[in-house]
């Protein structure tokens, strides 16, 4: 229970209502202040009750604007249960264009939140001790931001518990994107500390995507996530209407890119202008270069080569382009034609 | 004639050669600094100077890594004439991922530039006074920059000057893209302020681009960039080679987009988060919503709708999703095969 955050309407009233979560708020142009952040409840007749969030970073607009849009044209009477919408929850990021919140605050790393803590604090706590516990399923969409952009896609994080992992599975493929994505835990980081992850320690159906990124949207990228969303609603039994098959939707057969091992992960050797040198979606073989360095400093000096350490395909390219040592320039996994594949994988 | 920008290297002497144009320069962190810009020189044989130039705008970068593949790649031997490349005009703001210089200068608004001004003024004026009057053509490469995402084109400024125009349209094509777009003088603007309305007004030959956009470049936009760079290189005669004809490379004939109609750009008429419903060469018809403005703060506030004012295929659409009310969101005109074509007076 939040004593320092409150929700304008009641959660639990049947047909649709909006207003906001509010919290106390002090800044030097404004004392006395709110902070309110828009959330939207469409209830109707028996089923489970989802969460849909956007904007857990700033820069990643797709959820956003998906999320926005299904709070407009979604009926009441379309729905069996209760949906929930926060269209950004990090308002004052997207607001400027940024990942993170004018203090640097990551919102995907500040769970379970601080009720007496800055505003993202005491809204994390607010979703990880009122919220969470009241859903049966969290969503939180997220794209490449500003700085990487992804096949647009639904993932999700690999975890040894079977039942768990299932339960992940199944949500991932409703969403029916060309290709799906699979992590490991992030290293050197408390996987508890992110919104889905603690949605999930408290039993909670979750799903996660990224739906494109480089900080803008195109038509492309909208038209997936929108699907998908809707899909994936239906799938969860929340929404009427039947499940649409992959076929259906247009869809090529399912794939999967594996991202489980850490190398991966290509990152900036140094500081300097990334160019990509290979284009979202390629098969490239270890040894193989993706991007370069420019010193633009001195143009005596050749770029520095960056290559993959691994085979496999091309899931997510470089963003913005200045880089320093250590950004992530580039992520290649391995390719899986089907769900059997991925789990013979991970029994050898 | 600059008496605040020398160059570090002998523009004239044959060879390859590096180095920097070096500005006097005083910063709170460095006294008596020197602001450096690279330049890169080749000279081999007889033949025209061209002038390649890029990151007039910072997040403008398809064109920066097309002008330093040009620089660290380019065989010297291929080069008949004089090739020199300034990769990029604006490092501050290339640097920090911005359009403008951190005070908030657009150098594409500041020519013929001022010799005791700013470094962007003293840069500007030595471009004006001392680069331009010694090279025969001027390759300025743009894109959208974080803002906008154009389909990845050569572009032009329809001239009122008969030959000059005619020049700029057969030199546009020798970038191969699959659309060209053909803008009108910006309004409101004096056309010598900016780098391409000064060059043309010299009378050089003159090749701009818009070759992508939203402040990223992706590998199919770099090629498009490199590719196209080469081309018109060769179509100038400063690099060995037949120039091809996009027919030649077996590719679709090319479509020109006239913008040049005061129904071509549409602006937000709120502030708010801007969607692409259509996007970049998309065919619309006039009416047809390209976009909606969400009010993120006012979730029972329906969206804004933007409505194609004329039909046409969609040039330019937003990048950057935050609109202020005013805000360019989409260009279109109509399609044609040839600028031969076009209408007299746009509609």
């Amino acid at each position: 229970m939040s004593a320092t955050v409150s929700i304008s309407f009641d959660l639990n009233a049947a047909g649709k209502n909006m207003g906001y979560l509010v919290v106390g708020d002090s800044t030097n142009h404004s004392g006395w202040a709110s902070h309110q952040v828009p959330i939207i409840s469409i209830k109707n007749g028996q089923g489970p009750t989802v969460l849909v969030v956007g904007g857990t970073h700033g820069d990643e607009y797709e959820g956003q604007i998906a999320a926005a849009s299904l709070s407009r044209t979604l009926k009441v009477e379309d729905v069996t249960g209760r949906i929930i919408i926060i269209p950004c929850i990090s308002m004052e990021a997207a607001r400027n264009g940024n990942r993170l919140w004018n203090d640097g605050a990551n919102f995907n790393r500040v769970f379970p939140g601080n009720e007496n803590g800055a505003i993202h604090g005491k809204l994390a706590h607010f979703l990880s001790s009122e919220l969470f516990p009241q859903c049966d399923g969290v969503l939180d969409m997220h794209s490449g931001g500003r700085s990487m952009y992804f096949i647009p896609s639904s993932n999700m994080t690999w975890v040894k518990d079977k039942e768990q992992r299932a339960k992940l599975i199944k949500n991932m493929v409703a969403w029916n994107t060309e290709v799906h994505m699979v992590g490991g835990e992030q290293p050197n980081t408390d996987p508890y500390s992110l919104l889905n992850r603690n949605a999930e320690a408290q039993g909670k159906s979750v799903s996660t995507g990224e739906f494109g990124g480089f900080g803008t949207t195109t038509p492309q990228s909208m038209r997936i996530i929108k699907e998908g969303l809707e899909n994936f609603l239906r799938a969860f039994g929340v929404l009427k209407g039947a499940v649409r098959t992959r076929e259906e939707m247009g869809r090529g057969p399912l794939s999967i890119i594996d991202f489980r091992d850490g190398n991966k992960f290509i990152n900036a050797p140094r500081a300097g202008i990334y160019e990509n040198l290979v284009a979202l979606g390629a098969e490239v073989k270890k040894g193989d270069l993706v991007g370069q360095i420019h010193d633009v400093d001195h143009p005596d000096v050749p770029p520095v080569p960056v290559r993959t350490a691994t085979d496999g395909v091309v899931g997510v390219i470089r963003g913005f382009p200045p880089v320093v040592t250590g950004d992530c320039v580039c992520v290649v996994g391995k390719k899986w034609n089907s769900l059997e594949e991925l789990e013979r994988s991970e029994a050898n | 004639m600059s008496t605040t920008v020398s160059c570090s290297i002998d523009l004239d002497a044959p060879g390859k050669s590096t180095g920097y144009l070096t500005i006097g320069d005083s910063t709170n962190h460095s006294g008596w600094a020197t602001y450096m810009v690279p330049i890169i020189k080749y000279k081999n044989s007889e033949g025209p100077t061209v002038l390649v130039l890029a990151g007039n705008h910072g997040d403008e970068y398809e064109g920066q890594f097309a002008a330093r593949d040009l620089a660290n790649n380019l065989d010297l031997n291929e080069v008949t004439g004089r090739i020199i490349i300034i990769p990029c005009l604006s490092q501050p703001a290339a640097k920090a991922g911005t359009r403008l210089w951190p005070d908030g200068t657009n150098f594409n608004r500041i020519f013929p530039g001022n010799e005791n001004g700013a470094v962007h003024g003293k840069l500007a004026y030595y471009l004006s006074t001392e680069l331009f009057p010694q090279v025969d053509a001027v390759f300025e490469l743009h894109s959208g920059g974080r803002g906008h995402h154009f389909i990845p084109c050569s572009h032009m400024v329809w001239s009122t000057d008969v030959n000059q125009r005619k020049k700029m349209i057969n030199s546009m094509q020798s970038y191969n893209t699959t659309h060209h777009l053909v803008f009108p003088e910006q309004p409101g603007t004096d056309p010598t302020t900016l780098l391409p309305g000064l060059v043309e007004r010299l009378g050089k030959e003159l090749v701009t681009t818009e070759l992508g956009g939203s402040g990223v470049a992706t590998f199919e936009s770099i090629t498009v960039a490199k590719e196209g760079l080469r081309n018109g290189l060769r179509y100038f005669k400063v690099i060995k080679g037949e120039p091809k004809t996009r027919q030649q490379l077996g590719k679709s004939a090319p479509v020109f987009l006239d913008l040049r109609g005061s129904r071509s750009y549409h602006s937000a008429t709120h502030a708010g988060l801007y969607e692409n419903i259509k996007g970049c060469s998309d065919q619309v018809s006039e009416g047809e919503v390209i976009g909606l403005i969400h009010d993120m703060d006012h979730p029972d506030t329906p969206a804004v709708e933007i409505r194609a004012k004329q039909s046409g295929v969609i040039g330019v659409m937003r990048g950057f999703p935050r609109v202020g009310i005013g805000d360019v969101v989409a260009v279109l005109g109509p399609a044609y095969a040839s600028t031969d074509e076009f209408p007299e007076k746009p509609h």
